[in-house]
């Protein structure tokens, strides 16, 4: 196998990538770190709902939750070893994890890279499951779903994206919920494993002191070739329009929380990777100059009390939806997004080229400082790379967005009409 | 592992500089704590003072002003928390920077950085001798708000209801945030007469994580510490009961659906103790690991819970241990918890579980050096007990341990509180 290298030269970084003849693709970034990190992750999340392959007659349509059930399901060996321990005699720690759009496992080690690296191999792509080892999962998961029910902010999200979205797929829970997941058979984990687990549907990250050599030879010895297929999920067609402008929900909370969202409007058909990177770049720097913590707004409402410290910002952009959002604690939520929306409809006004160069510094900064862990280079390189983007190439994205560009991006995003707000507070019984 | 050795410095009564050398970050990180006793009235003024001073200070006297001069820094991140050590309080006010090498135009960030340090600790706003008085209203509500969402994440509320029940007599009950009376009582005037005793008195310990020029820092720091004259007040010794007396059960309730169930023990074992490093091989055999009695038996077998673990507190000798349940298998789940700690007391631990908690352990110290933050905050309670063990020679104590050491070290451990917070309909 060949691997291409890529690198940047000011951010004394590099990466190589190959793809081996098993079908998998794999990214090395080398580090000089003691702690060597892991992640084999596939292109399957909880907006995977309706799908089929070429093979398939039928498209076939899964309980919700089941990416995240399968994900459990595969630490489950078929000679009842524990895949915990298997990591834990060779002194690594493995966890994974299940979002809208992958599912991944991953391991950390500070000794013997390669016999972990086999285990973590061997475990995904060997799946085992039973309707006993099934039911027992049911108890587990649904201890982890009342987790998650009990957690304010977690409200807070599912409130926010079914406001912003009519029927994405992405405003379904992730983990489900106890009644869906009781659907779930061995059989139909099996269907969703052998659509989605196709080697040529995945990607393996490492990051470390990893050599190439000693990867190719792990990877040769492990895995199996699987055969190139096409996948196809269908997804119900999303219009641009909100679906509500408010959502509130009463739980046991302190404050109040709050999360306005705005719906991306500028959604065009086949990006090029360039572009998707451009894009996220102008909205970081631009809700940095409008929202951020040295913006004049948080300011503001940080100086009449109407917001506390626990104030961030974020732009999620993948291939059929986009929204932004700002998440907060407030006694009077109303007030904060009264001011957001103004905001928002006079952004055009409001912004400066000082406050544009001080905020590119800033986010620019951020984005060095995403290099510093293996495990955090690893986690964001996987999500740069399935949304077809290069996490090496955005510091220098950032640094190359214009003042221009931040008032485009005004002009086809900041809508007044796009915006939503969910709120979680008290619970009224409660004093 | 030489980067993640210790040099420390002191620089007057009280006053040490640690270097923690490490050149793999693409950030440094600086942070100063200031240690006092707990109590409720030193952990409130040290939350209401850490909060205030990133207000504003003499060079930039508005949030804004502050935050501006932070992204000059390219984004420079400065936090300031009060938390617990033990039965010690810790105001600190920290800043991760941007390594020199990675800026575009070569500016000198760890001086600069230093700098603004320096003016936010030891220039703050202080017009007529006490603090703003607006500042310190609008603190005083923060820290009251943070106090109120603390309910928010309903397993770390659970364990530190706990503990206030646990320890209500001891210090150790002490919220991290303070008390809402005693905050309440906070005046712009007691807030700068608390801050000059505490430069004064306190016990200050100042880090440096990542790359800086040794000799450069210790002008700088000692151009900022010649002030007003110390007169240091050591802290004052930790208070350790060895033995639950009687088990308390409690239980309380809010509209969730899950019950989150803390039990809490008397280790009779701190980091002062010879056999603490046995009591930490215990608690990873017992719930400190994946591989850990109980995620295999309650988790993995027994579909019980999703989280499950156990922690032990190193300065103050108590172990809790957390289950997330449905609130009909509280019985079952204190049940088989502690038949789990009846099976390590008889000595059954298998080698395959005692190598792989070790293991666990050693991997967690391998990986300190990942984080510059996590390495100062894990420096902290060592150097305040007298402990300078690198990261390798813990790892080589540990390598020597065996299974009798762990079950010797079970056999002082004494059930104190099982506290249960629950859904309604569940009482």
């Amino acid at each position: 196998m060949r691997f291409y290298t890529t690198e940047n030269p000011h951010l004394q970084e590099k990466y190589y990538r190959g793809k081996h003849s098993s079908g998998l693709e794999v990214v090395i970034v080398p580090k000089a770190h003691k702690k060597a990190f892991a992640l084999l992750g596939t292109r399957y999340g909880s907006v995977n709902r309706i799908f089929k392959t070429e093979k398939d007659a039928d498209f076939l349509t899964v309980p919700d939750g089941i990416a995240h059930f399968l994900e459990h399901k595969l630490f489950e060996n078929e000679d009842g070893s524990d895949t915990f321990a298997h990591f834990a005699s060779l002194g690594a720690s493995c966890n994974a994890f299940t979002s809208t759009e992958m599912t991944a496992y991953l391991f950390s080690a500070t000794d013997k890279y390669y016999e972990n690296l086999s285990v973590l191999l061997n475990f995904v792509t060997e799946p085992y499951f039973t309707p006993e080892t099934v039911e027992k999962e049911m108890g587990i998961i649904g201890q982890e779903i009342r987790m998650c029910h009990d957690e304010p902010f977690h409200q807070l999200y599912y409130g926010l994206l079914d406001a912003l979205f009519v029927n994405h797929n992405v405003k379904v829970d992730i983990a489900g919920t106890e009644e869906t997941i009781s659907h779930i058979t061995s059989d139909i984990l099996y269907r969703c494993y052998n659509t989605f687990y196709n080697l040529n549907n995945m990607l393996l990250v490492l990051c470390g002191p990893w050599d190439k050599t000693k990867v190719k030879k792990v990877l040769d010895e492990q895995l199996k070739k699987s055969e190139p297929c096409r996948i196809q999920t269908r997804f119900p067609s999303e219009p641009k329009r909100i679906h509500k402008k408010k959502v509130v929900k009463e739980f046991p909370v302190g404050t109040p929380l709050f999360a306005v969202g705005m719906k991306e409007d500028d959604l065009k058909k086949r990006r090029t990777s360039e572009q998707t990177l451009k894009q996220q770049a102008q909205h970081e720097i631009l809700s940095d100059m409008l929202f951020g913590k040295s913006g004049t707004l948080y300011n503001e409402l940080y100086d009449k009390g109407l917001i506390g410290d626990r104030f961030s910002l974020e732009y999620n952009l993948s291939e059929s939806y986009g929204y932004l959002l700002i998440f907060g604690e407030s006694s009077r939520p109303e007030t904060v997004y009264k001011r957001i929306r103004e905001t928002v409809k006079n952004a055009a006004e409001l912004i400066t080229p000082e406050d544009f160069e001080r905020s590119r510094k800033a986010v620019y900064a951020r984005a060095v400082q995403d290099w510093n862990s293996t495990t955090e280079i690893a986690e964001n390189f996987m999500d740069f790379a399935f949304s077809g983007t290069d996490m090496l190439a955005y510091p220098d994205t950032v640094a190359n967005v214009t003042f221009e560009d931040i008032k485009k991006r005004i002009a086809a995003s900041y809508k007044p009409a796009r915006l939503v707000l969910s709120v979680v507070k008290k619970t009224k019984e409660e004093k | 592992m030489s980067q993640q050795n210790l040099r420390r410095i002191e620089v007057s009564p009280g006053v040490h500089l640690n270097f923690v050398e490490n050149d793999r970050y693409k950030t440094n990180f600086i942070t100063f704590d200031f240690l006092t006793p707990l109590n409720r009235v030193t952990a409130s003024y040290n939350t209401v003072l850490s909060r205030v001073l990133t207000r504003g200070c003499e060079r930039y006297p508005s949030q804004l002003m502050l935050n501006r001069a932070l992204d000059e820094l390219y984004d420079a991140s400065l936090s300031s928390d009060s938390v617990k050590v033990g039965e010690w309080h810790t105001l600190s006010v920290s800043l991760s920077l941007l390594d020199n090498a990675f800026t575009f135009d070569g500016q000198d960030l760890s001086s600069e950085g230093l700098s603004l340090l320096e003016q936010v600790i030891f220039h703050p706003l202080l017009p007529s001798g006490a603090f703003c008085e607006e500042y310190v209203k609008g603190e005083k509500k923060q820290a009251l708000l943070e106090i109120a969402s603390l309910v928010n994440n309903k397993a770390r509320y659970a364990k530190g209801r706990m503990i206030e029940h646990m320890c209500k007599l001891e210090p150790y009950s002490t919220c991290a945030i303070g008390n809402r009376s005693e905050i309440g009582k906070i005046t712009a005037e007691s807030l700068a007469a608390y801050y000059k005793k505490l430069l004064k008195t306190a016990q200050i310990e100042i880090f440096f994580v990542g790359r800086f020029d040794q000799e450069k820092v210790r002008e700088q720091i000692g151009a900022m510490l010649c002030g007003p004259e110390r007169a240091f007040e050591p802290l004052p010794a930790l208070s350790i009961r060895t033995k639950a007396r009687t088990v308390k059960e409690i239980t309380e309730t809010m509209d969730i659906t899950q019950a989150n169930l803390v039990m809490g023990f008397r280790t009779a074992c701190t980091i002062y103790d010879p056999s603490w490093r046995a009591m930490s091989l215990y608690n990873a055999v017992l719930g400190g690991s994946l591989t850990s009695k109980l995620f295999c038996v309650l988790r993995e077998k027994m579909s019980l819970c999703y989280s499950i673990s156990s922690t032990p507190d190193a300065l103050k000798g108590i172990m809790s241990v957390y289950a997330g349940i449905a609130p009909e298998n509280r019985e079952v789940a204190i049940r088989e918890a502690l038949n789990q700690m009846e099976e390590i007391r008889k000595g059954n631990i298998t080698p395959e579980e005692l190598e792989n908690a070790r293991g666990a352990l050693i991997h967690s110290l391998r990986g300190l050096q990942d984080n510059p933050a996590v390495l100062a905050d894990w420096y902290l309670p060592r150097i305040l007990t007298g402990n300078f063990q690198t990261p390798d020679e813990i790892i080589a104590e540990l390598k020597g341990l065996t299974a009798e050491d762990v079950v010797k070290v079970s056999e002082s451990i004494t059930l104190d509180t099982v506290y249960t917070l629950t859904g309604k309909e569940a009482k």
